[in-house]
């Protein structure tokens, strides 16, 4: 990450905070805070499949690991938040690394269909395990008492800086060592071993780191809607955020964050067509996997190769 | 003795379920080698299809099945041509088909709850009928007779088709070796063509069976997708005897278990089967012979 970017990221990060500290729009800054949850979800799994080329549609899973850890610890067992949000995260990486090293194993469609597994097994769990998660009535968070009045009121500040930090290490991991141990492993698994990368041990680091990613993501969702249900950690939840991945062009950072704050901004322009959203993302997605593998900001180079495709005889580059 | 003659009947008509879907998935899975993640949103469009044509618009039973397995094929068709085939000429990766089949299978029960409605929709029997007693307690719905002799019906013709013809052995030899086959002279897109709608009308099927039971909504595509997956890998894909004995063995064991352990886990039990297989053996029982 060169020095010009890390500028405009904190620049970009002081006028948000400037935002919401002036009050303008309550309601832009829960979008705003919606789009840097979204971020980070994508982030996260833009390391296990956009870098290192491993799917995985049970991120939604982890997802809920970190929202409920975090809240039953604070709710039920009262415990501080200081203790109960690295717990999340830890135990969340911890059934990351349980899942990931056994699944990781296997390629295509069988990985996917073992993540898809995973997200199941957790969303079945959150409706159905009553004592532990309340089922479909969810679990109240009462932000202001649990994480007190002073980081209560300074959480948006508290996500906004977080989702820069976190895209901050995805672009320094994406240009060190282990990005490009990762790139190799995703080109080409047992040309990576060859040359002397364990290929298993990067996979399963970036998939734990994604899970680690997710939890944080959660753990903000948890306090920001106040409520949690099995509902908002379902399949769709999961395909939605490979989704992100996709329409920001895989293996991109600033797409895919780009990608969620289109997918976040989206269905409140569409307000009065509920329903619709998902549908448009849906369509969307196929015209990307189709005609801009690259994604959403490969699509608007397409006239341009269109052109040259028509015009241009075969073998000439389009520069004419 | 009784519960167990329920649980049992109970287990074979979820299997069958089940089994139907691995049979649509393993006709695709065998002339592409591509596992169609829409394939439980497929069966979700029979099933609405079925309530439609039925319910809706109160049709005479023979016509409203032509119709649906007509309406699910063409859908497949789509899939098809709209999706797999620009995919398949870019050379793209495995992932991003296993993407594109996904983001239909959403697009599909997108449309189906927005010009459908969200909610249960209830679908009469094809055939009208008393519960069938089998002694003591033991009743048996007609529906869930349907159900099960249908399926396997399925499954020994499509046995008899990949395995006794020229189309079957045609649609395997794509999946073997695609550019072979074309050199061989066979008409590779318009065969698996064929049988992206075999696939699509066997879902139909499955849903014309399927929700007089389960009645009909458009969100029960995804969990019986996974399901019917589960059955696939048990069995071991690529066969389709074994997607249905895999099928049977996920139903006993949810009927099973959501009786004697607890029936609100019962869904835990089926994904985690899916996953320890996945991880212990992801060639299933009976594994295919040679392929990859």
């Amino acid at each position: 990450m060169n020095k010009k970017s890390r500028i405009a990221l904190l620049i970009l990060i002081i006028l948000l905070i400037i935002f919401n500290k002036s009050r303008i729009n309550p309601y832009y800054s829960q979008i705003i805070q919606m789009i840097a949850i979204n971020a980070i979800l994508a982030l996260g799994l833009n390391l296990v499949f956009g870098h290192t080329g491993q799917i995985s549609i049970g991120q939604a899973g982890f997802y809920a690991l970190g929202a409920y850890t975090s809240a039953i610890l604070e709710i039920k067992l009262n415990v501080s938040f200081l203790i109960a949000w690295p717990s999340a995260v830890i135990l969340t990486c911890l059934v990351a690394y349980a899942i990931g090293k056994p699944i990781l194993k296997l390629h295509g469609h069988y990985l996917a269909m073992a993540t898809i597994a995973f997200g199941m097994i957790v969303e079945s769990l959150a409706t159905n395990w009553l004592p532990v998660t309340s089922g479909h009535d969810g679990i109240y968070i009462p932000t202001r008492e649990v994480l007190g009045p002073l980081v209560a009121q300074n959480l948006f500040e508290i996500v906004v800086i977080s989702t820069g930090f976190l895209y901050v290490v995805c672009e320094n991991i994406e240009y060190s060592r282990i990005g490009r141990a990762i790139r190799s492993v995703r080109e080409n698994e047992i040309g990576a071993s060859a040359i002397g990368i364990e290929h298993s041990k990067y996979k399963v680091m970036m998939f734990v780191l994604g899970g680690g990613f997710s939890a944080i993501a959660g753990i903000f969702y948890a306090h920001l809607n106040t409520v949690i249900t099995p509902e908002v950690f379902n399949m769709h939840t999961s395909i939605q955020i490979l989704m992100i991945v996709v329409l920001g062009g895989i293996g991109s950072n600033i797409g895919v964050v780009m990608a969620a704050t289109i997918v976040t901004i989206l269905p409140e322009l569409l307000y009065g067509f509920a329903g619709y959203n998902i549908l448009v993302y849906g369509v969307l997605v196929c015209i990307v996997l189709v005609f801009a593998p690259k994604g959403l900001f490969g699509l608007i180079e397409y006239p341009k190769r269109l052109k040259n495709k028509l015009f241009v005889k075969e073998g000439g580059n389009g520069i004419t | 003795m009784n519960d167990i003659a329920l649980l049992i009947i109970a287990g074979l008509s979820s299997g069958s379920i089940y089994g139907i879907i691995a049979l649509a998935f393993t006709l695709i899975y065998n002339s592409t080698k591509i596992v169609n993640f829409a394939q439980g949103s497929l069966l979700m469009s029979g099933a609405m299809f079925s309530y439609y044509f039925l319910e809706y618009k109160q049709m005479p039973v023979v016509l409203a099945v032509v119709l649906v397995i007509v309406a699910t094929s063409l859908l497949g068709l789509l899939l098809k041509t709209l999706i797999v085939d620009p995919l398949h000429k870019k050379k793209a990766e495995l992932f991003n088909i296993i993407i594109a089949t996904l983001a239909v299978s959403i697009v599909l029960e997108q449309l189906f709850s927005i010009f459908m409605g969200k909610r249960q929709f209830r679908v009469p029997s094809l055939i009208e009928g008393d519960p069938i007693k089998l002694g003591g307690n033991v009743m048996v719905f007609p529906e869930t007779i349907i159900l099960i002799v249908v399926t396997a019906f399925c499954v020994f013709c499509f046995w008899f088709l990949l395995n006794k013809t020229a189309l079957g052995r045609a649609i395997q030899a794509i999946g073997f070796n695609r550019e072979a086959a074309k050199l061989a002279g066979l008409k590779t897109s318009k065969l698996i063509a064929i049988t992206f709608m075999l696939s699509a009308a066997i879902s139909g099927i499955g849903g014309l069976i399927v929700s007089p039971i389960m009645g009909a909504s458009p969100y029960m595509g995804v969990a019986l997708g996974v399901k019917g997956f589960a059955a696939c890998i048990l069995g071991g894909m690529g066969n389709p005897f074994a997607g249905f004995v895999g099928g049977v063995i996920i139903g006993l064991a949810e009927s099973f278990s959501s009786f004697y352990i607890s029936s609100t886990y019962s869904p835990v039990f089926s994904y985690l089967i899916l996953l320890v297989m996945l991880i212990v053996k992801p060639s299933g029982l009976w594994p295919e012979k040679g392929g990859d």
